[in-house]
């Protein structure tokens, strides 16, 4: 089991656990991680989004799509912060075989059923991205929302998975020769998630200073230099 | 021998916000606060600082640690820690019971 907790990410299982996820990750290309958050920092994260607004947003560089994206919320920087973490980066790294992620990056979004929300086929091998990774944030379990997986040139389909467990998570193969789309939400539920990508550039302390110019909240309260004296 | 570094008596007991997430990053920790929306960075003492204060240590524990693990003038270090101390509480990072 592995859980991300607000004291940090916990791995409870043995070597022998950690070889046999990697294992079904290298057969299926994707990996499901029960309850990865814990519930009651679903439940405050929930709480915040209820509370937070969002937008219609098309990615550019790939074929249609359309979301609506959380902006001015707590929940983006709380889920952030809490999977900018080393520990699950080692874990990440051991279970995919990747490079050690240094940062992750991802948005809150959420589609609703009949409007159009759903995601093209791409790879997502740009700007350094090594896995992608989708937690579940929805209150209600809605239908469709499906993450699929095909060979990019036979467009065979490889893995196909629905994720509507409360707090858990797909982690899922980025590579050249794959590509991957979510398909649009029927039903009446709507979908939220938590959806990004591992990184191996820049490091994420770096990722966040860059934020101080586009508008986001950091602030520098200490530094080395203010314990002149101080060395370890 | 050291002489050890006491914080000010005026200091009550000093716990982390349990509104604070923290993560540590090689050298450096990232706290977000949940209700204010801001990141902030603690590099070098100010980190294991912050790291001592989360095992529920009390700040004189933790200048005694930290007495341990850096090469620093027990004065000097009572004299920064009560400055971060109050740099934390003005940012609502730490909750002090007087």
């Amino acid at each position: 089991m592995i859980r991300v907790t607000r004291q940090g990410t916990v791995f409870s299982g043995s070597n022998e656990h950690l070889n046999e996820l990697r294992s079904q990750f290298n057969q299926r290309h994707y990996l499901r991680f029960p309850e990865l958050l814990e519930p009651e920092l679903l439940e405050f994260l929930q709480g915040r989004i209820d509370r937070g607004e969002f937008y219609e947003r098309v990615h550019q560089d790939i074929g249609p799509n359309k979301e609506l994206c959380l902006t001015g919320s707590a929940a983006s920087g709380a889920l952030s912060c809490l999977m900018n973490d080393e520990r699950l980066f080692q874990i990440i790294q051991s279970i995919t075989e990747c490079e050690l992620p240094r940062c992750f990056e991802g948005r809150i979004y959420r589609a609703i059923p009949n409007h159009g929300h759903h995601d093209a086929w791409h790879n997502d091998v740009i700007e350094n991205r090594l896995v992608g990774l989708s937690i579940n944030l929805s209150r209600e379990v809605y239908t469709g929302g499906v993450l699929q997986i095909r060979n990019r040139e036979s467009r065979e389909m490889v893995a196909e998975v629905s994720n509507v467990g409360a707090g858990d998570a797909i982690v899922f193969r980025l590579a050249r020769y794959l590509e991957h789309r979510i398909t649009e939400v029927d039903g009446h539920a709507a979908k939220t998630a938590f959806a990004g990508w591992f990184r191996s550039q820049p490091d994420w302390i770096s990722f966040v200073r860059t934020q101080i110019h586009t508008g986001s909240k950091i602030r520098k309260l200490a530094d080395s230099a203010g314990c002149a004296g101080v060395s370890r | 021998m050291q002489t050890k570094a006491k914080i000010p008596q005026s200091i009550g007991d000093v716990k982390p916000n349990p509104n604070v997430i923290s993560r540590r990053l090689g050298d450096e920790i990232v706290l977000f606060h949940l209700e204010t929306d801001r990141f902030y960075e603690l590099n070098g003492s100010a980190a294991r600082f912050w790291e001592l204060l989360s095992t529920e240590a009390s700040p004189n524990q933790v200048c005694e640690q930290m007495l341990e693990e850096f090469a620093v003038d027990p004065r000097q270090l009572a004299g920064e820690t009560k400055t971060l101390i109050d740099s934390l509480h003005r940012e609502d990072l730490i909750t002090i019971d007087e």
